[in-house]
């Protein structure tokens, strides 16, 4: 049995997320003058091993630690009469050790014990991994399972993931020593292992996340025995999914559901779990067909970055016959050109063939290159980065990941966006008749050679190119349009080296042409208690008719109606010797009312 | 084989107390609105060794993409091939093969398990699943034959599941802002994503207590209230279609858990069998699982002869639902008997049944915006032995035929 000794340095650090933010944390360092990590370094030990942890304390709090499942009774401290910490602490600058044996084999937390609900989410948490005590070796029953031989718990790949929250404004106040309540504890950021998606795909150690070292994403062949293990260092509870995987729950707490010869298989099948803040399952399942496999949360709103989705707590695992060997080759011939005033496109060649994504880089003038975008799918040739200003010149270089590490850089492409042409702005429509529709815009560019106009319905996303007009002019009359139909529209200047980008969209709806009016109305039979009418119609756009009687000076009114169909009309309800007068006209739901019909008068006998 | 289609559209549903809220959801039905939830989907299993191939056409009729994620399911394919993530510009857009606007994707999947599952939206899912897109999925074992003794089961004979009536409880919930957000093409930041409207099969209490099919609700179809007799078994079926977990639990007597996710709660070797189903009185439902439970109701002493029991009966006024001067209640304790009532009193009590509520404990959320009664609750009425029509609780064989 071995004594594995930890020391730890608990300071101050900086986190990064995928969408540019970075945020102050406090965590656990492995190594003086080190870096601390989110989650806190990984402590692994057999069953039987002394564990033996000294913290230092580089804060300006109390910091103290708690081993929650371990055979280890804390000391709970008071001054003065009052409550400060679960266990044993280091003042500001001071240090204090833990000892105890490790008992049973599972994943578990260690955690901040003083000012737990700031510390905890402040990141002074990490997992402890215990195997028994025969993993490592092949003869031994022991071997490869995470709780021993008759657990169910026998793998080829194993997976710590760690989750948690972070509410951005809650770490810059704490680190900064603002008050602040934790009645507001509200998260932006979801994360896996310390990183949010897609950080979490990319491989371990990456110089671009320096206090975030551990990627989640998994890596196995078709047919091997996957355990994940999962554990909830968080506040909240995680309704965790397998996306097309359902495992089976092996241990509840590093319990095991199958606890060795003589009991119970108590192991049951999930393909979602929730997880509840410091719990901890571990699901173990057969890797299907080659593929990704997206592990995630359930809460969809966690799957966000800042509110934006993708992001958050989701990482994969990739099912492939052979993990890649090397890092890929770096992508080369990088071009980028100016597409429209605020675009610019990014295209190379992918040489690698065992990349996983790849990372674009950006910088303007003599600044250092930032993080432009996380491409996360392979085979990857192209970029467009649509967040350029005028007037300003932009240099990009590109590299590819796997989970062995990032490629060498691309070469590098510069482009400047003073020499772009303005995009005509102020686009208006208006339908002057049922078909025809008259375009007017502004002219930005003193160098158009002409103008694209492209249109859409409605019922289309896409649009078509309709007309290119000559560059002086500033107005087109569309007369291809059908009546009542909404048509949107977008002009684009262009010159013989560029297009500019497209101007603002406009919408209009043509007017409805009302159907035609029946024609040679008459009646074809007259009795003291009936009328019959008959009338012509030569048009197609009706729904139905509507028949409108008067009788002496009275004015008109609608008596019925009849559907497209008919074009007779019986009116029962008649006296006899009286006169009446009809007139007939067409509706249409789209084109409205038409005129009336010719009038006729009825004397209908006694 | 049994082929379902469904059609990705938008519409309406209608809260208690009075609101419309736009969703997106799917429907069987060409031409039709968006349903919530969506349809349910129910099969059953072909004699081994054949499989049972399920085939769902989706008919994308949304502004966005659309998908359909079939978790718990087996071999789901698209075109033949296991469906995969889709990204655009390199970043996750859909967590499976998705359809265009205007396009139609036919996914295909085995039913290897009975029991409940989900279908959802795999695309944009912090969006799309909370506007809608979800429903459920029975799969009902090979043996299935709801005539015969001992063969109307959720996992097949022999496995401790029968039954004599069933229902389907789909739980979600409702943030109005998003859905506003949706309806008007505005941007929606799911930080601030605050539900004030929880949903039982679509529907908020007391809709819930609704039969099927009302004409005032055209696109929330299913009532969810739960009618047994005594000594009945009755599998009740939950699913968590929302983001959030509710704790929901049945008054009157506990549940035995007998399934999770489509997968029966019982291990089986050569030589024995381990039975893991347990009684429950709060079942957390998870987001995005499933919990099958059988509930017995064996309330004691309602005989008003032999057994009287010495009940000291509420103030009338708190017997009413609300202060309608509407109620529930018999006018006495005895199952099957019915009491005088102060006039006035308008009760819809049938026959001198018990009707008591089944209800998310987290009890901020049986409220409509605030205001209780309504959300997450439902009653389960205990009717007097051979009083209860057989049509109650009894759904379907299967939905969508071969």
């Amino acid at each position: 049995m071995a004594v594995i000794t930890k020391d730890l340095w608990a300071k101050k650090g900086i986190i990064a997320f995928p969408d540019g933010v970075e945020v102050p944390f406090w965590g656990f360092a492995a190594a003086a003058g080190g870096n601390p990590q989110l989650p806190g370094p990984v402590i692994i030990a057999r069953v039987g091993d002394v564990i033996k942890i000294t913290l230092r304390n580089e804060l300006s709090d109390f910091v103290s630690l708690i081993f929650p499942g371990q055979d280890y009774i804390p000391t709970p401290v008071k001054e003065n009469g009052v409550f400060t910490s679960y266990n044993t602490h280091a003042s500001p600058g001071g240090v204090v050790t833990y000892t105890f044996t490790a008992t049973r084999p599972g994943v578990f937390l260690y955690e901040s014990g003083a000012s737990p609900e700031r510390q905890v989410p402040m990141g002074l948490y990490g997992a402890m991994v215990i195997y028994p005590p025969g993993v490592d070796h092949p003869s031994d029953p022991d071997y490869h399972t995470a709780y021993g031989n008759n657990t169910a718990s026998l793998y080829d790949v194993d997976k710590v993931l760690i989750l948690s929250e972070v509410d951005s404004g809650f770490n810059l106040a704490v680190d900064s020593g603002s008050s602040f309540n934790m009645l507001d504890f509200e998260p932006d950021y979801w994360l896996i292992n310390g990183r949010s998606y897609p950080f979490t795909v990319l491989p371990d150690d990456v110089d671009i996340l320096v206090s975030q070292p551990l990627g989640s994403k998994v890596n196995a062949a078709p047919g091997k025995r996957i355990l994940i293990r999962c554990l909830n260092a968080g506040s909240q509870n995680h309704s965790f999914r397998l996306e097309g995987i359902t495992a089976r729950v092996v241990a509840v707490d590093s319990w095991p559901l199958a606890a060795g010869t003589g009991s119970i298989d108590a192991t049951y099948l999930k393909n979602t779990i929730t997880i509840a803040s410091g719990e901890s399952y571990d699901l173990l399942f057969i890797s299907g067909p080659e593929g990704q496999y997206y592990l995630h949360d359930r809460d969809h709103h966690h799957l966000c970055n800042a509110g934006q989705y993708p992001g958050g707590m989701a990482t994969r695992l990739d099912v492939m016959q052979a993990d890649p060997v090397d890092v890929p080759v770096s992508p080369s011939q990088l071009a980028c050109s100016v597409i429209c005033r605020n675009g610019i496109r990014l295209n190379w060649r992918d040489r690698a063939i065992n990349e996983e994504g790849c990372v674009v880089e950006r910088k303007t003038g003599v600044e250092d290159f930032e993080i432009l975008a996380f491409l996360t799918a392979p085979g990857l040739t192209e970029y467009t980065d649509r967040n350029v200003l005028p007037n300003t010149s932009y240099t990009y270089r590109v590299r590819a990941y796997n989970s062995k590490g990032f490629s060498g850089y691309s070469n590098r492409c510069s482009v400047t966006t003073h020499d772009l042409i303005a995009g005509p702005a102020n686009l208006a429509c208006i339908a002057v008749t049922a078909n025809q529709i008259d375009l007017a815009w502004t002219n930005n560019a003193y160098n158009a050679n002409g103008y694209i106009i492209e249109r859409r319905t409605a019922e289309t996303e896409r649009y078509l190119v309709i007309a290119e007009v000559d560059g002086d002019m500033t107005a087109y009359s569309d007369d291809t349009v059908e009546a009542n139909t909404r048509y949107y529209y977008r002009v684009q200047a262009y010159n013989s080296t560029e297009s500019s980008c497209y101007s603002n969209e406009c919408g209009v709806t043509t007017p409805a042409i009302p159907p035609g009016a029946p024609e040679h109305l008459q009646s074809v039979y007259i009795s003291s208690d009936l009328v019959i009418l008959k009338w012509d119609f030569n048009y197609t756009n009706k729904d139905e008719f509507i028949i409108e009687r008067k009788s002496g000076a009275a004015e008109y009114n609608e008596i019925g109606s009849v559907d497209k169909y008919n074009f007779y009309y019986f009116d029962f309800q008649v006296a006899g010797n009286t006169i009446y007068y009809y007139r007939v006209r067409a509706y249409s739901k789209t084109g409205g009312y038409s005129g009336y019909s010719n009038e006729i008068m009825v004397n209908t006998p006694a | 084989m049994p082929t379902i289609d469904l059609w990705a559209v938008d519409g309406y549903i209608s809260t208690p107390d009075g609101k419309s809220i736009y969703i997106w959801g799917f429907t069987d039905k060409a031409g039709g609105s968006a349903q919530l939830p969506g349809p349910t989907i129910i099969i059953k299993r072909q004699d081994p060794p054949a499989r049972t191939m399920v085939t769902v056409n989706l008919t994308n009729s949304l502004p966005e993409p659309v998908s359909i994620l079939f978790p718990g399911q087996s071999e789901v394919r698209v075109n033949g091939n296991p469906v995969q993530p889709q990204y655009q510009n390199g970043s996750l857009i859909s967590l499976t093969n998705h359809c265009l606007p205007g396009e139609t994707i036919t996914y295909t999947f085995y039913a290897e398990n009975s029991g409940t599952f989900l279908y959802e939206s795999g695309t944009n899912p912090h969006k799309q699943v909370p506007m809608g897109l979800y429903g459920a999925i029975i799969v009902r074992p090979q043996d299935y034959m709801p005539d015969h003794t001992g063969y109307k089961t959720a996992y097949g004979t022999g496995t401790g599941t029968e039954f004599d009536r069933e229902y389907l409880l789909v739980v979600g919930e409702i943030d109005p802002d998003l859905h506003q957000a949706v309806e008007l093409g505005k941007p929606y930041d799911t930080r601030v994503y605050k539900p004030r409207y929880w949903t039982m099969n679509g529907r908020c209490a007391n809709d819930t207590m609704l039969p099927d099919n009302v004409d005032h609700l055209p696109n929330q179809p299913h009532g969810a209230m739960i009618m047994l007799e005594p000594g009945e078994k009755v599998l009740i079926r939950y699913a968590g279609a929302g983001v959030e977990n509710h704790p929901l639990h049945p008054h009157g007597n506990h549940t035995r858990l007998v399934g999770m996710d489509g997968r029966l709660l019982q291990n089986r070797t050569l030589s024995n069998t381990t039975d893991l189903s347990y009684k429950r009185f709060t079942v957390l439902t998870g987001a995005g699982q499933t919990y099958d439970q059988i509930y017995t109701w064996t309330g004691l002493g309602f005989e008003p002869v032999t057994n009287q029991i010495p009940t000291v009966i509420p103030n009338l006024r708190n017997m009413a639902i609300g202060h309608t001067g509407m109620t529930m209640w018999s006018g006495s304790p005895y199952l099957g008997v019915k009491g005088e009532l102060p006039s006035g009193m308008v009760s819809y009590n049938e026959v001198g049944e018990y009707h008591f509520m089944l209800h998310s404990h987290a009890e901020p959320e049986i409220t409509n915006w605030g205001a209780f009664p309504g959300g997450l609750m439902t009653m389960i009425a205990v009717y007097p032995n051979g009083t209860l029509e057989r049509h109650h609780g009894m759904l379907p064989v299967e939905s969508h035929g071969l």
